[in-house]
This record gives structure tokens, C-alpha cells and sequence, in this order.
């Protein structure tokens, strides 16, 4: 009786609480980033190329200028090991995140959208570029500007907006854009 | 061709191509594992190698680094050499497949590591996100160690009778569907996120037109806006653009002229736009018999259209299409052609190919 209801068991276990367990280990999330439209890696809505651009479409690049004794300079990225693909991808994935539905790195919970939280996720983003660029590179900067470049779909440029400063004596990002002063 | 060599050719050479060939089908989850956990291997060995570089310190994010403990998380970024070594190690366990599961789950647990600290600084790496989880199914399912050292193992200890049927042995499939399915809920995902986030006016093909004239080929990274004013800004930014790699690179003037005229042609683009987007929306269709194989030729055709217009050919999705296709169907089919022709093959009924008046007629006599 012991002896055939183990295999009945082990049966049981690998053709369908394995498959079953492994399937959804795997397939659920996949149904939840898709269903919610974000990604987390390895998981992932596959965003690539999806936001319609059009060639009357507005872009917005974000640049960063350090200034040290009233002279700005764009901040040198390359001196932090960061390429600067990847660290505009971070600032805006991680730290800016847009606040509309259509983002797959949105940011809309009342906590975190606030402006104590952003300004404080900003400043975390700052900070350790700032004290990096001091100590490894003896590079000193009072503040970063962060400008947003308006530029068209051939990359023309059609104004620059300053939309924050980060202050490395305090540590502290204030945000100065008035959106709705516009 | 002498009379010798057609004589070879024709007899031991065509027989042992119709004992190995059914292994392409038959250890289709074997090559999978072989293939991709080399790549996927060799790939974080690149991401370990690079924790040499000094970082500015910034916040760790996403999901997976949540759950490891800082303490494990600093200790493994703080020696890079020595994760590299174990990496290196646990590729070549479970490419030759040798206590492959456990080392494939290492592997794919220190590759997991190893992408989500990339993404946290800001590379979301598309192509690995299909590979890590293919892989993390392949430690569980049967038929990952079907082309495997330790199934030779098996094999000599079980008094090493006829190896190629032992390596073409049969295994549930489930695994198999699972591996399809999350190919097709990819590319399904990837089709819905066009209609999601660019609407029907994805399409048009204006998108695929303003990749294609190379503005996003360098280190500058736009912002794409459309979203509502906040209270930060009226940008309304959703999501930042993606590279074209190509641009600027093509193989010849010819082709860049080629291009540059694709991308100034809406009919065409248009046509490209919604032929892709259809494609991928169909992903279920994959677990359709014998439609699967057109799809997945779709989807290399897909993808090496991307990789030389755009430099992403994703050739790992395009190793996983490959083996998918059924090729027991195409040897079949390829049999019966050669069968008419010269009557020297049949496909038996458990799918392996063999020589007319080989096993399959003898059976028959019996």
C-alpha cells in the first residue's frame, strides 16, 4: 500500500505541482508588468520604440551643468564610469519618473509624487555624483543645474528650461519649475 | 562526385546523418541549454568584470536586489574577480551538463544579480530578460539534460547500447510549451505596448520613419512628452528614446541610401509599422502546429530586418525561434521529397529518420 502510493505521489509532484509551481513562478508576473504596463527585470511589457513620435513631435533632453565659483560647465559625466546613455536612463527611470498612466516608469503613488519625496529622490541621485567627482576626481561643484533642452524631432533646438538645482552644501535639490505659471 | 565518394556519402554518411539529425528536434531543450547558458555566461561574466569600475554610490532599485541582503549584495560587488571565476565555472557545468541543474540555477541566479545591478544604473537589458527566464525554466523542466554529460554517464553505465536513440530518448513536454509560451506572451507584450503607449497612430509608421533618420544614434537621450502637466513640469514625459545602433554604420553607401529612403517613404513605413505590429500581437499563435514554424521565421525575419536597420538583431531570440521551428515537420517533409526521388529514407513513428529497409521496414516484415 506505502509502496505504490509514494510513485502515485511523486507522479503527482512532477507532472503537475512542478509544471504547475514553475508556470506560474514565471507567467504570473509576466501577466501582472503587462497587465500594469511597467517592467522590472527580467520582466518586462517590452516598451522598445512603443511612444509615438511624429515629425511635428517635442522632445526633451535633460543636461546637467555644474557650477563652481558663478562658472557652469556641462557636469563630466564621463569622469563617474557612467556613460551617458545610461545615467539619463537612470535619472529618469529611477529618480524623475514621469507621472502619466503611459509610462513604463511612472510614479504616481500620493506618497512618492509629492514634492518632499521628489525633491529628496533627486537629491539621492545628486549626492553621490557630486562627492564622487570630489573625492575620486578633485572635481568641486557648489551646485548642478538641471536644464531641460526643448528640442523638435530633427533635434533643433527650441528653448531650455532650468527646472532644479541641486545645492551640495546642503545636500539639497529644490525644484524651480512653475508649470503652471506657463 | 566519383562513383567512391557518392558511395560513402550515400551509405555511412547518410545513415549517420539520419541517427544524428533527429537530435536537432529531439534534444531541442538540450541545444536551448547549451546555446543560450553560453551566452547568457559569457555575457555576465562581461557585467562581473565591469564592478572593477568605481561607481558613484547611488541607491540600489528593482525588485530582485530588493530581496538581496545588502551585506550578500556589497560582498559580491566587492570582489568581481572571484564571482567572475565561479561564473566562468558554472557556464562550462552547464554547457557540457554536468550537475547541470544546479549550475544552471547558480548561473542564473548570479546573471539575474548581474542584469538587475545594470538596470538599476540604467541599461534594461531586453534581450536577457527572455534569456534569464528561459533559462531559470530550463533547471526545472524535463529534457533540459538531453544532450548532456551526464546523461552519456547514464548511458555507459547502463551498458552503452545504442547511444542516439538514448540521447533522442522522449520527455514530457511540458516544458517545451512553457518555454513557447513565454516566447509568445513576449512578443505579444511587445505588439500590445506599441497600441498602448503610441496608439493606433503607431501604425502610420511616423515612429519607426524617426528611428530610422538616425536622430538617437548617439549618446544624447531624448524624452518623448505627451503625458499630462503636473505640478513639476508640462513636458508631460513618458519615456525616453531608444538607440538605433546602425545608423551611420551601414555595411555600404548603397544600403545607407536604401535606408534613408525607407525612412522618407510613410506608405512603406506604414506598411513595415502595422505588418510588425501585427505580427507580434499574434504571439499565441505560436502554439498553433505547423503555423508555429511561419511564425518564427517571421520573428528571425523581424529581427534580422532590426538588427541591420537598427543594430539590435536579438540573435538570442533568434536562437530560441531556430530551435522551435518544427524541424521534425521540415525532415519529414524533406523524406518523403528524397523518399520519391531516391527512396532512401522514412521517418519512424517516434519521429526519428532512418534509412529505407532500415529498422521501420524490418519492423513491418517482422
Amino acid at each position: 500500500m506505502t509502496s505504490s502510493v509514494k510513485p502515485a505521489r511523486s507522479r503527482t509532484l512532477r507532472s503537475v505541482i512542478l509544471p504547475a509551481i514553475v508556470a506560474a513562478t514565471v507567467l504570473v508576473p509576466n501577466a501582472i508588468v503587462i497587465a500594469l504596463g511597467t517592467e522590472d527585470f527580467p520582466f518586462t511589457t517590452a516598451p522598445m520604440f512603443a511612444h509615438h513620435v511624429d515629425p511635428d513631435s517635442t522632445l526633451y533632453a535633460f543636461r546637467f551643468e555644474g557650477v563652481h565659483d558663478d562658472v557652469s560647465e556641462p557636469l563630466p559625466v564621463d569622469q563617474t564610469n557612467l556613460g551617458e546613455r545610461e545615467l539619463k536612463r537612470q535619472f529618469l527611470s529611477w529618480y524623475y519618473r514621469p507621472m502619466t498612466q503611459t509610462s513604463p516608469f511612472r510614479d504616481l503613488s500620493d506618497q512618492s509624487a509629492t514634492r518632499d519625496a521628489f525633491e529628496a529622490r533627486m537629491a539621492e541621485f545628486f549626492r553621490p555624483i557630486v562627492e564622487f567627482l570630489h573625492d575620486e576626481r578633485g572635481l568641486d561643484y557648489e551646485r548642478v543645474d538641471v536644464f531641460v533642452d526643448i528640442v523638435d524631432a530633427r533635434g533643433d533646438l527650441i528653448r531650455s528650461e532650468r527646472v532644479g538645482r541641486y545645492e551640495a552644501r546642503t545636500s539639497e535639490y529644490i525644484h524651480e519649475y512653475e508649470a503652471a505659471a506657463r | 562526385m566519383t562513383i567512391a565518394m557518392e558511395r560513402i556519402w550515400r551509405t555511412p554518411l547518410q545513415a549517420l546523418a539520419y541517427r544524428i539529425l533527429p537530435l536537432l528536434w529531439r534534444a531541442r531543450l538540450g541545444w536551448l541549454r547549451i546555446t543560450l547558458a553560453g551566452v547568457f555566461g559569457a555575457h555576465t561574466y562581461v557585467l562581473v568584470k565591469s564592478w572593477h569600475a568605481d561607481l558613484p554610490a547611488m541607491p540600489y532599485h528593482g525588485w530582485f536586489l530588493d530581496l538581496v541582503p545588502a551585506g550578500v549584495r556589497d560582498m559580491l560587488l566587492q570582489y568581481p574577480n572571484r564571482v567572475a571565476a565561479v561564473v566562468v565555472v558554472l557556464t562550462v557545468l552547464s554547457v557540457i551538463g554536468l550537475g547541470t541543474r544546479p549550475a544552471l540555477f547558480a548561473l542564473v541566479l548570479v546573471g539575474l544579480f548581474a542584469r538587475s545591478i545594470e538596470t538599476s544604473q540604467g541599461v534594461f537589458d531586453h534581450e536577457s530578460s527572455l534569456t534569464t527566464q528561459v533559462l531559470f525554466v530550463l533547471v526545472f523542466i524535463p529534457g533540459t539534460n538531453s544532450l548532456s554529460a551526464e546523461h552519456l554517464i547514464r548511458w555507459w553505465r547502463a551498458g552503452r547500447r545504442d547511444l542516439w536513440r538514448h540521447l533522442a530518448g522522449t520527455y514530457r513536454r511540458w516544458g517545451e510549451y512553457l518555454v513557447l509560451g513565454l516566447l509568445a506572451i513576449t512578443y505579444t507584450a511587445s505588439g500590445l505596448s506599441k497600441l498602448r503607449f503610441g496608439g493606433v497612430s503607431w501604425l502610420n509608421g511616423d515612429t519607426l520613419g524617426f528611428y530610422l533618420r538616425g536622430l538617437t544614434a548617439g549618446d544624447q537621450v531624448y524624452n518623448v512628452g505627451g503625458g499630462p502637466v503636473t505640478w513639476r513640469d508640462d513636458f508631460g514625459l513618458e519615456m525616453y528614446t531608444y538607440g538605433n545602433y546602425a545608423f551611420g554604420q551601414y555595411p555600404s553607401a548603397t544600403f545607407a541610401a536604401a535606408v534613408d529612403w525607407l525612412a522618407h517613404t510613410p506608405a512603406l513605413l506604414a506598411v513595415i509599422s502595422t505588418a510588425t505590429v501585427l505580427l507580434e500581437v499574434c504571439g499565441l499563435l505560436l502554439f498553433i502546429p505547423r503555423l508555429r514554424s511561419i511564425m518564427l521565421i517571421a520573428y528571425m525575419g523581424m529581427h534580422t530586418t532590426i538588427g541591420l536597420l537598427m543594430g539590435l538583431p536579438f540573435l538570442q531570440y533568434q536562437l530560441i525561434c531556430f530551435l522551435f521551428i518544427e524541424w521534425e515537420l521540415v525532415a519529414a517533409f524533406l523524406a518523403v521529397r528524397l523518399a520519391r526521388r531516391n527512396a532512401p529514407a522514412t521517418i519512424e513513428a517516434d519521429g526519428t529518420m532512418s534509412p529505407v529497409g532500415g529498422p521501420a521496414r524490418e519492423h513491418q516484415r517482422g
